[in-house]
């Protein structure tokens, strides 16, 4: 009796072995033929609901916020993001960085020279102070020589600070014109309340976190650089403990908005994706159990319409990610550069120059790198904005 | 915000004028008094916007947020 029993136990094994066996060598040909097949589906679906949503408000903002530079297709590179192919390759990005760093360097050539003659020359003529009978004759071609240096850098400065107004306010009229479509796809995909919470986070952004940089913190930046030129007019006047006292308050006032901005933001919007995931996932089981026999299909269809919008809004926030870094990239090398020019003159001037002059110049380069300071967190807040809208549209369909 | 401009228009020409009148004057004791004049008149220079600060309308630091984020409306 035992050993029947075995013996049926062990032809059930057999027999259980022998069916995943046979099943998966049947099971190759069925994946070779399905999964390509259902990528298809999926990619085509998608396509297909891009096409449902009108991209010339972001062919638009990309044209303007990419201005002369280059020409970027908006639809190909979602498309290409879609597939999965590979759209921001790094070799070609830092290929095209060097070039526009060249460039630019190419470009301030002029300024380099602006910078070095009259530095040269002063310290020339306070070398041979003792040609001069008086000690005030010297004293003054430095006063003068100071003045032509200070004024071209402090015309350059101005430029960059225009340049740097420019592109926070282009960054923030592009998000203004990028963020309706991606809150579209993000109730699409399930986050309602996520998508009612983004809306005015975003105006606070693109809004008032751009009006607050652009008024208090390049005001400080102006500030400082004017008292950078007078702290060094004379070494009679003391200025650098207001210099720095500038620098702080600015640099403070960048740090806390951001923080306040970020941190409000990231609570909340976890708040509100946990909330649209819960909802998301109710809904599916109302749907499934309450709706008598089509139900389950339903709820099965509104999944997989939820994975294309995903898939689609993904692929649009990627684009909008590219889009940003590539508005921003021109300037911040170009502010990089002539940063690094200023803090170049100050070196090979040293040796020759009157101590006023270098000071002034390798200051001044600081001053230059508070105005990327002010992009770059500018920049930032924009890309995490993006990334959270992407991260809680994720969230919400995880949780489901 | 006026203010603010008004002060360092004030601290540029003051400190330029300084720094000439410190190159053109003889040496001397009336050099000493000159850059005790010139240091008291930049003092008195910086503390203008923090006396605006104590003695004016304690609400200014509202008022100026308000005015910034109805120009943020404004952009919008």
């Amino acid at each position: 009796m035992r050993r029947r029993i075995f013996h049926m136990i062990a032809a059930a094994m057999v027999f259980l072995m022998w069916v995943p066996a046979s099943a998966a060598a049947e099971a190759p040909d069925e994946a070779a033929l399905e999964q390509p097949v259902t990528r298809e589906v999926l990619q085509s679906q998608s396509q297909t609901l891009l096409d449902t949503y009108n991209l010339s408000d972001w062919q638009s903002a990309a044209d303007m916020m990419l201005g002369e530079y280059d020409r970027f297709n908006v639809r190909g590179a979602v498309l290409s993001f879609i597939k999965g192919e590979s759209v921001l390759d790094g070799r070609t990005a830092l290929e095209r960085v060097l070039n526009i760093a060249s460039a630019a360097m190419r470009s301030s050539a002029g300024l380099v020279a602006q910078l070095i003659v009259p530095a040269l020359i002063c310290g020339i003529l306070v070398r041979m102070r003792a040609a001069f009978e008086r000690d005030t004759v010297s004293e003054v071609c430095r006063y003068v020589a100071y003045l032509l240096v200070a004024m071209i850098a402090v015309r350059h400065f101005i430029t960059q600070l225009t340049a740097v107004r420019a592109v926070v306010g282009k960054m923030a009229a592009g998000m203004q014109a990028l963020f309706p479509l991606l809150l579209t796809l993000l109730a699409a995909v399930g986050g309602a309340s996520s998508s009612a919470f983004f809306q005015p986070a975003i105006v606070a952004a693109s809004g008032t976190m751009t009006a607050i940089v652009s008024n208090v913190t390049l005001s400080l930046a102006l500030a400082a650089a004017l008292v950078t030129v007078l702290t060094h007019i004379s070494p009679q006047i003391g200025l650098s403990r207001l210099l720095s006292l500038l620098k702080s308050v600015a640099n403070w006032s960048l740090g806390i908005s951001f923080t306040v901005f970020i941190g409000v933001m990231a609570v909340q919007g976890m708040g509100a994706a946990a909330l649209d995931g819960v909802t998301l996932r109710t809904a599916k089981y109302a749907i499934d159990n309450f709706v008598p026999i089509v139900g389950g299909m339903f709820a099965d269809t509104m999944d997989t319409l939820i994975a294309c919008s995903l898939l689609v809004k993904n692929a649009l926030g990627a684009t909008g990610l590219v889009l940003l870094i590539s508005a921003c990239v021109v300037p911040m090398t170009r502010l990089l550069v002539v940063s690094l020019v200023f803090k170049f003159c100050a070196a090979i001037t040293e040796p020759v120059a009157d101590e006023g002059i270098v000071s002034l110049l390798s200051d001044f380069s600081g001053v230059l790198m508070m105005l990327f300071t002010v992009m770059l967190s500018v920049a930032a807040m924009f890309f995490l904005l993006i990334a959270q809208l992407l991260l809680v549209g994720n969230l919400t369909v995880m949780l489901r | 915000m006026s203010l603010w401009w008004s002060v360092l228009k004030q601290l540029t020409a003051i400190t330029l004028c300084a720094a000439l009148v410190d190159l053109m004057m003889p040496s001397g004791s009336m050099r000493r008094y000159a850059r005790l004049v010139s240091g008291l008149i930049l003092m008195y220079v910086l503390m203008r916007p923090i006396s605006a600060l104590i003695t004016g309308n304690p609400e200014a630091g509202a008022e100026l947020l308000n005015a910034m984020l109805g120009q943020a409306e404004a952009v919008r």
